[in-house]
């Protein structure tokens, strides 16, 4: 059992740096905006779901109405899907600016919001914008040069978490930013498949013709990216449009959010499955395979160390209490604790390969903090990446198996 | 809007297979010069427990000159400590049974018996309060949870004492000094330990049950 972990875990490395590499190279490639003539500013419908968000909404709305974008150029559409707070009657307050209308409707999840808005919108691009994001005040009119391409149907932004504070935050913050990494160099690839949201522009004609949001998909932001694609679209990606969201700061919340997310993958992968073909490019034959196979064997691997680590807690505890647990007792600095234990680390390969592998990763994160304007400031973006280091491993495992139990016993997960 | 049949740019493909490949190579033969560097630490240790003799002898010469000096025996004890930690390392990569590894541990054990002798001889020259522990351990499966347990006790002991002496003997073995320490001692399961000659004839489950012998000889 040890030796297929360990050939495992050594082809888990070698998958990963090939991804790693793969994406990179996608990364740092340039792709020109194909210029063809002056911009013509379109108009643009934001759209604002809004389920129960009486504390964020009024910030919201004034957020887009603050964009960099001239006035008589957008609107911005509140709908309300049916809340029981206050959230309709400050829609209906917001509504007196000319620029505002507000809309209700019976409760029937974020996607049948969104459907409302973009039914009432007379943009020629409509925006999703969550009630609970910020918005950097030129994200919108970054995105707008991607639209000259008629190929492309819909344009992601760069997702950062805002301010992150705790253990749990961080780690997110770390995720999204390597997201950003992430997204960019699919974009290049044209293999985006999700896109957040958070604030991603489309192109409202593709609605029309190929039908609205999936009103009964849990990740309709995921279904409606994979439906692009199976329509060989394009999604860009402008990462310098910066979009900030509050990420949950509490494991509950957190584990569900993120099982949603999870199970919502693994329902529209196995909807889109005849996408994992040569036909759709790089999207086909390499990111969807590496994606699902980068899931399973960061589980089987995390489950192993995950078991072994116990198994040695529990014997580690019990030689502990044997000494009354006197830790302070058991310490002592010797002279060539350090020599010995720096022996230690480079007599075992997997150790090496995890040193490069992170150091692989934050020079990625260096890379994306230098392109994409934060407001934390570096020593925060580095406390964050010490606690990715440690915990996501594990905990990335714990939302998957989940999400796939989800699945495989057709339980149903509602938007909340 | 007609939607074409999409491309895949190989040249990527293979340029991320080539660099996946040179870091994986580069990480492959840094492991392997890694172990290179453990397999030929045998022979550095090997030097290092001989040239150790004579540092012992020396001590001993020293002792005379500079009696009752505490840093001399002190450095040595320390140098004892590292030289048995990179013994245990070896053990673990090369395996218990490897025969290099054998011969550096009848090696250590002799050079743990003048150690000792030299720190008893410490103790009734100058009055110093040393304890003696000597550890007899066998390498068997059914032993390993019982020794290892034990082993960690009397490594707690030697961390949180300062005069604390412990020398460990593998009861597996071949060698003159094991043999005649092992039956001098009468140690007949799976592991022995005497405390300043007098041999713990109760199982040890728990550092207390040892732990008041020091304590009676430091005090």
């Amino acid at each position: 059992m040890e030796t297929f972990i360990r050939i495992l875990v050594f082809v888990s490395i070698y998958l990963g740096l090939f991804t790693m590499s793969f994406y990179l190279v996608g990364f740092l490639e340039r792709r020109k905006i194909k210029d063809k003539g002056p911009i013509k500013l379109p108009f643009v419908s934001i759209i604002i779901p809004a389920y129960n968000e009486e504390v964020n909404l009024e910030k919201t709305v004034e957020t887009a109405l603050s964009l960099e974008y001239p006035k008589n150029k957008f609107e911005v559409l509140i709908i309300d899907d049916g809340s029981k707070d206050g959230t309709w009657n400050i829609a209906q307050r917001m509504a007196k600016n000319p620029q505002v209308k507000a809309f209700t409707k019976t409760n029937g999840g974020k996607g049948s919001a969104l459907n409302l808005g973009i039914k009432k919108a007379i943009g020629e691009l409509v925006v999703s914008f969550d009630a609970d994001s910020m918005v950097n005040k030129d994200a919108l009119i970054k995105m707008i040069p991607y639209f000259k391409d008629p190929q492309v149907m819909a344009v992601t932004p760069a997702m950062k978490v805002y301010k992150p504070r705790g253990l749990l935050q961080r780690i997110q913050a770390i995720e999204y930013d390597q997201g950003i990494f992430l997204r960019k160099a699919f974009s290049n690839f044209n293999a985006v498949h999700v896109t957040p949201g958070p604030f991603s522009a489309y192109r409202k004609e593709f609605f029309e013709k190929h039908g609205g949001y999936d009103e009964h998909n849990i990740t309709e932001d995921m279904e409606i990216a994979m439906r692009i694609q199976s329509l060989n679209y394009k999604i860009a990606n402008s990462m310098y449009s910066v979009v900030y969201t509050v990420a949950p700061n509490q494991l509950g919340p957190l584990t569900k959010q993120r099982r949603r997310w999870y199970f919502g993958m693994v329902k529209n992968l196995w909807k889109y499955r005849y996408m994992f073909s040569k036909k759709y490019g790089e999207l086909g034959v390499m990111i969807l395979p590496l994606a699902v196979s980068t899931i399973f064997i960061t589980m089987i691997v995390t489950f192993y160390y995950l078991i072994n680590g116990l198994i040695e807690g529990l014997k580690q505890a019990s030689l502990y209490s044997s000494v009354g647990f006197d830790f302070i007792s058991n310490f002592k600095y010797k002279s060539y604790l350090i020599s010995l234990n720096i022996q230690k680390l480079f007599s075992e390969g997997i150790i090496l390969f995890a040193v490069f592998f992170f150091v692989g990763m934050l020079l990625m994160l260096i890379l994306v903090n230098k392109k994409v304007r934060s407001v934390d400031k570096p020593i925060s973006t580095f406390i964050s990446y010490l606690f990715f280091m440690f915990f996501y491993s594990l905990l990335f495992t714990i939302w998957w198996t989940i999400s796939i139990v989800y699945s495989i016993t057709h339980k149903q997960i509602k938007w909340k | 809007m007609e939607t074409k049949l999409r491309k895949i740019n190989w040249s990527k493909i293979i340029l991320a297979f080539l660099i996946a490949s040179f870091i994986f190579s580069f990480g492959l033969l840094v492991g392997y010069l890694s172990k290179q560097i453990v397999e030929s630490s045998t022979i550095t240790i090997e030097d290092t427990l001989r040239n150790e003799f004579v540092n012992v002898e020396t001590l001993g010469l020293l002792e005379s000159k500079y009696p009752c000096e505490s840093f001399v025996l002190d450095k040595a004890s320390e140098k004892l400590e590292y030289l048995g930690q990179l013994i245990s390392l070896l053990e673990t990569k090369k395996g218990k049974e490897n025969s290099d590894v054998l011969e550096l541990k009848k090696l250590y054990s002799v050079l743990e018996v003048r150690h000792m002798l030299l720190t008893e001889e410490r103790n009734s020259k100058c009055g110093t309060n040393y304890t003696t522990v000597l550890f007899f351990y066998s390498n068997n499966k059914e032993c390993e949870k019982s020794a290892e347990k034990v082993s960690f006790i009397l490594t707690y002991l030697r961390n949180k004492y300062d005069l604390v002496r412990i020398y460990s003997f593998d009861l597996n073995l071949n060698s003159d000094i094991s043999g005649a320490m092992k039956s001098y001692y009468n140690i007949d399961s799976c592991y022995g330990v005497v405390i300043n000659d007098q041999k713990v004839t109760k199982e040890i489950q728990d550092s207390k049950d040892i732990e008041y012998l020091i304590n009676k000889r430091s005090s």
